[in-house]
C-alpha cells in the first residue's frame, strides 16, 4: 500500500519544468506586429522598386504551419523583385493547396478566404524591402455532433479538427500523455491511432502506466454521419482491455472484451437538443488480490463477469452554454446460474458555460453532477463496487460521449475514496458527487489572429456564410427526395433521347430554313444544343427543378420550346420537329408533376438546421478561441460514498487550485492541488495531479 | 473597425452533393485598384470521386480567371459578401455550369461559352 502523503515529488523540478514548458509553448506565437505598406495598388510597389523581403501568412497557427511547411511558391518570392504577378501565382497556389488538403470531415457547405496585403516596407541599406501577408481562414460545417457537450470540449483542444480550421491529417496521430496521482504515482503513455482509408475504420492502441499502475488496450471503431433523417450519427467499436490499478488496500485489476455501439438523433426543438443511445456487451475476469476469506458472502474478490451496459441522453449547446444529461444502466453477472447477479446506475450531468470578459478571456465555469447506485442481488465483485478519488473512471469507452461513473473528488488520490470505516468492504455502492472547476485565463493569443479576424472584409465574409440565411443549401438537399429520384430512374433516359432527337432534327433542317428565320433558327440551335448537352449529362445530383424555369439566358425546356416549336417551326410546320415538340411537352409536364412533389419545406428546413448552429459557432472562433491561454483555476468538489456505518459521516469535500496550459490542437498541460478538508485517516490531506496530453505528436 | 487594408481577397464556396460523390467549387477573386476600382474573376471547379470514402484529388474540370462583367459586379460582391449561394445559384451551379465545363474539357464547347455559362452563375442571384 502507498501512501499519498509520502510519494517522492520535488516541487521545485516541477515548477522548472512548468517554466520551460510556459517558455517552449509560447515562443512560436511570438511575433513582431506587421505595419501596413501605403494604401496603393500592388503595381506601384512593382514600379517603384521594391523587393519582397519575407512571405508571412496568417491563420488559425495549424493551417499557417501546414501551409509554410509546403512553402513552394511562396519561398520562390522571398530575396527577389516584388512582381505582382507573382503575387497573383503564389494566391492561386494558396487557395489550390487549401482545397486539396485532405478535410476533417465532409461538409455541404464550405467556404475559404484568402487575402492579401503588404506590410512592413521599409527603405535603408538593402534598397526598398516589403513583406506579403497571406490571410487565411478556412472552415466547414460539422452536423449533429456539433451539439453535444463533447464537441464543445473538443473545439477548445482540437479546433483543426472539430471546426476543420484547418486541413486534417486524419490517418495517423500519436498522442503522448504524461500524468501524476499520488496513488498511481507517473503514468507515461499514450494512444495511437490509425484510420484505413476505404471505410474510415479506425485502430487504436492505448496504453499508460508505470510502477504502480498499468492499463493498456486496443479498439477498432467506426462511425457514420449523416445530415438527414432522424438518426443522424452511428458510432460502433469493438475492444480489449487490461487493467491494473492501486485502491488503497486493493488492485483492481481486470481483462475484458467489449462491443459498442451508440447513436445520435437529429436536433429536435428550437433548442436543438439531440437524443443519445447506446449499448455495450462485455466479459472478462476481474480481481482485487484480496482474500476471499476476508469478504462477507456476496462479495467476489475475483471472478468472470458478463455485463450489458445500456445508456441513453440528451445534449443541447446554446451560446456559450452546453448541458449533457446521461443515465447508465449495467446488468451483470458472474456465473452464480442467476440471470442478473448486480445491477448498477449512473446518473451524470454537466454543464459548461463561458462568460466572455474580454475578448479572448472567456470566464469557464464546468459543474458536473454524478451518482451511481449498485444493487446486488447475487454475488457481484469488489471491482463491481464505486471508487473514487481524483481520476475519473468511464462508464464506457470512447471521447464522442462521456459519462462518469465513480465519484470524483480531487482532493483525494485516484480510488481512494471508497469507504468510511476502515474494516468496511472496499468499495461504495452508492455515491453522489459535485464538482465546479472555474477558469480564468490571464494570457491568450487568438486562434485566428487579430488581423485576420478583425479585417472588415474577411469578417463580413464569414459572418455572412452563417448568417445570411440557408438559400443555397436548400436544392441540396432537394435533390435526395424521393421524386428527384423518380425523376431521374424513370425520366432520364427517354428525356435525353427526345433533346438529342430534337437537335438532330433541328441540324436537319438548317439547309430549309429561309434567310428570314436564320436568326432564330440559330437561337434555336443554340438552345437545343444547351437542352440536349443539359439532358446527357444528368446525374443523381442534377436539380431537374432548372429545365422547368423560363429562363431565356439558358437552354431549359419553355425557352426552347418558344423558339424551336412557336417562332421557328410556326412558319417551317415540320411534322418530325412538331412531334418531338409534343414529345418535350410531355416530359415537361411530367417534371412539373414530380418536382410539385418535391417536399420543399423539408429541404429548408434542413438547410437552416445545417447553418443555424455554426454561426455561434464560428463567432466564437473569431472572438473568443485562443491557440494558447494560461488560465488559473479553482476546484471544489462535495459528495458523499455509501455505506456508512451509525455514527459515521459520509460526505467529504475537496477545494483547491491549479493551472492549465492548453495550446489549441496541440498540448494540454494541467496541474492542480485540492485539500480533503475532512480526511479520513487512509485517505490523505489532499491530492497532486497533474497532467500533461499532446493532442496530436506529429502536428498537421 | 478599421478599413481593410487587403487589395486582393478571394472566396472560395465549395458545395457538396448529399452522396458526397460530387463537389462544386466556385471561387471569386476580387482585386482593388488605388481608384476604388474593382474587377471580379471566377474559378470554377468541379470534382467527382467513385466512393465517398476516397480523396476528391485533382478537379475533374476547372476554369480559370473567368472574367466577370460589370453588369454583374453588384451580384459578384453580394455572393462574396455572404460566402454562400442563392438556391438558384446552386441549381445553376451543379446543372448548366457543370455541364459546359465538361463539354468544355471534351472539346465540344469553346472555353468563352463555359466561361459565359460559368458566370451566369453570379447573374442567377435575384
Amino acid at each position: 500500500m502507498q501512501n499519498a502523503a509520502s510519494t517522492p515529488f520535488s516541487f521545485r523540478a516541477l515548477r522548472r519544468a512548468l517554466g520551460w514548458l510556459v517558455v517552449g509553448t509560447l515562443l512560436p506565437f511570438v511575433a513582431a506586429a506587421a505595419e501596413r505598406c501605403p494604401d496603393r495598388v500592388f503595381g506601384f510597389f512593382e514600379t517603384q522598386g521594391y523587393s519582397t523581403r519575407k512571405v508571412l501568412v496568417s491563420g488559425f497557427w495549424l493551417l499557417k504551419r501546414s501551409l509554410m511547411a509546403d512553402k513552394g511558391a511562396l519561398a520562390d518570392l522571398e530575396g527577389k523583385p516584388f512582381k505582382e504577378e507573382a503575387l497573383k501565382h503564389a494566391k492561386a497556389n494558396l487557395r489550390e493547396t487549401i482545397l486539396r488538403s485532405p478535410s476533417a470531415f465532409d461538409s455541404p457547405v464550405g467556404i475559404t478566404v484568402v487575402g492579401v496585403r503588404l506590410v512592413n516596407c521599409t527603405e535603408g541599406g538593402n534598397g526598398k524591402e516589403l513583406d506579403i501577408e497571406y490571410l487565411v481562414f478556412t472552415t466547414k460545417v460539422p452536423l449533429a455532433s456539433i451539439r453535444t457537450l463533447e464537441h464543445a470540449h473538443q473545439e477548445m483542444e482540437h479546433p483543426a479538427e472539430a471546426l476543420a480550421l484547418s486541413p486534417s491529417k486524419t490517418r495517423f496521430r500519436a498522442t503522448p500523455r504524461l500524468a501524476y496521482d499520488a496513488s498511481q504515482n507517473f503514468l507515461v503513455g499514450g494512444r495511437l491511432d490509425a484510420r484505413l482509408p476505404p471505410a474510415g475504420i479506425g485502430l487504436g492502441l492505448d496504453g499508460q502506466g508505470w510502477s504502480e499502475s498499468l492499463v493498456a488496450g486496443g479498439d477498432i471503431s467506426g462511425a457514420k454521419e449523416s445530415d438527414q433523417g432522424w438518426l443522424r450519427k452511428l458510432t460502433w467499436r469493438g475492444a480489449f482491455e487490461y487493467a491494473h490499478r492501486p485502491a488503497d488496500m486493493l488492485q483492481l485489476d481486470s481483462g475484458r472484451v467489449l462491443g459498442q455501439l451508440s447513436v445520435v438523433t437529429a436536433p429536435v426543438g428550437s433548442l436543438g437538443v439531440v437524443f443519445r443511445f447506446g449499448t455495450l456487451f462485455e466479459g472478462g475476469h476481474q480481481q482485487t488480490g484480496l482474500a476471499p476469506s476476508a469478504l462477507p458472502a456476496g462479495a467476489l474478490a475475483g471472478s468472470r463477469f458478463a455485463n450489458w451496459r445500456s445508456y441513453g441522453g440528451i445534449s443541447l449547446r446554446t451560446g456559450r452554454q452546453a448541458f449533457a444529461s446521461s443515465y447508465g444502466l449495467l446488468l451483470g453477472r458472474t456465473g452464480s446460474g442467476q440471470l442478473i447477479d448486480y445491477r448498477k446506475q449512473i446518473v451524470d450531468a454537466a454543464y459548461n458555460a463561458r462568460l466572455l470578459l474580454a475578448p479572448h478571456r472567456p470566464f469557464e465555469v464546468d459543474t458536473r453532477f454524478t451518482a451511481g447506485f449498485l444493487a446486488q442481488v447475487g454475488p457481484t465483485p469488489v471491482s463491481e463496487r464505486f471508487f473514487g478519488g481524483n481520476v475519473e473512471t468511464p462508464f464506457m469507452p470512447g471521447p464522442e460521449w462521456v459519462i462518469r461513473a465513480n465519484p470524483v473528488l480531487r482532493g483525494i488520490p485516484a480510488y481512494w475514496f471508497q469507504r468510511t470505516t476502515a474494516n468496511q468492504v472496499p468499495g461504495g455502492d452508492e455515491f453522489a458527487v459535485v464538482n465546479i472547476t472555474l477558469a480564468i485565463p490571464v494570457f491568450g493569443i487568438p486562434v485566428i489572429p487579430l488581423e485576420a479576424s478583425q479585417d472588415p472584409e474577411i469578417r463580413e465574409k464569414v459572418r455572412g456564410f452563417v448568417t445570411d440565411g440557408a438559400s443555397g443549401l436548400v436544392p441540396i438537399y432537394e435533390l435526395d427526395d424521393p421524386a428527384q429520384k423518380n425523376l431521374f430512374d424513370t425520366r432520364r433516359e427517354s428525356f435525353a433521347k427526345t433533346t438529342a432527337a430534337m437537335e438532330e432534327r433541328i441540324g436537319a433542317l438548317k439547309p430549309s430554313v429561309p434567310v428570314t428565320l436564320q436568326p432564330v433558327y440559330d437561337a434555336c440551335a443554340e438552345k437545343i444544343g444547351d437542352l440536349a448537352a443539359n439532358a446527357a449529362g444528368i446525374t443523381r445530383t442534377t436539380p431537374w427543378r432548372n429545365f422547368l424555369k423560363d429562363d431565356p439566358t439558358e437552354g431549359y425546356i419553355p425557352v426552347t420550346l418558344q423558339l424551336c416549336l412557336v417562332e421557328l417551326n410556326g412558319p417551317l410546320k415540320d411534322t418530325e420537329l412538331t412531334r418531338l415538340g409534343d414529345e418535350l411537352k410531355e416530359h415537361q409536364k411530367a417534371i412539373a408533376e414530380q418536382v410539385a412533389k418535391i417536399d420543399t419545406n423539408r429541404a429548408k428546413r434542413l438547410a437552416q438546421e445545417t447553418l443555424a448552429f455554426p454561426a455561434t459557432v464560428i463567432h466564437t472562433v473569431f472572438d473568443e478561441m485562443t491557440v494558447v491561454s494560461v488560465s488559473p483555476i479553482a476546484i471544489f468538489d462535495a459528495g458523499r460514498i455509501r455505506p456508512t456505518a451509525p455514527g459515521q459521516r459520509s460526505a467529504s469535500y475537496s477545494v483547491g487550485g491549479g493551472v492549465r496550459l492548453t495550446v489549441a490542437s496541440s498540448v494540454t498541460f494541467e496541474v492542480s492541488y485540492a485539500w480533503n478538508l475532512r480526511p479520513r485517516p487512509w485517505e490523505g490531506r489532499g491530492a497532486l495531479s497533474l497532467g500533461i496530453r499532446f493532442i496530436d505528436l506529429f502536428g498537421q | 473597425m478599421p478599413s481593410s487594408s487587403l487589395k486582393s481577397i478571394s472566396i472560395d464556396i465549395e458545395v457538396m452533393t448529399h452522396d458526397r460523390l460530387r463537389k462544386v467549387v466556385f471561387g471569386l477573386d476580387k482585386e482593388t485598384a488605388d481608384s476604388g476600382d474593382v474587377t471580379w474573376t471566377i474559378d470554377f471547379k468541379l470534382f467527382e470521386r467513385e466512393k465517398k470514402t476516397d480523396e476528391f484529388g485533382d478537379p475533374l474540370v476547372k476554369l480559370d480567371a473567368v472574367v466577370v462583367k460589370k453588369p454583374n459586379f453588384d451580384k459578384a460582391e453580394d455572393t462574396a459578401r455572404t460566402g454562400k449561394f442563392t438556391a438558384a445559384q446552386t441549381e445553376h451551379a451543379l446543372g448548366p455550369a457543370s455541364v459546359d465545363a465538361k463539354r468544355f474539357k471534351d472539346g465540344k464547347i469553346p472555353r468563352e461559352k463555359a466561361a459565359a455559362t460559368a458566370e451566369r452563375t453570379i447573374a442567377k442571384r435575384s
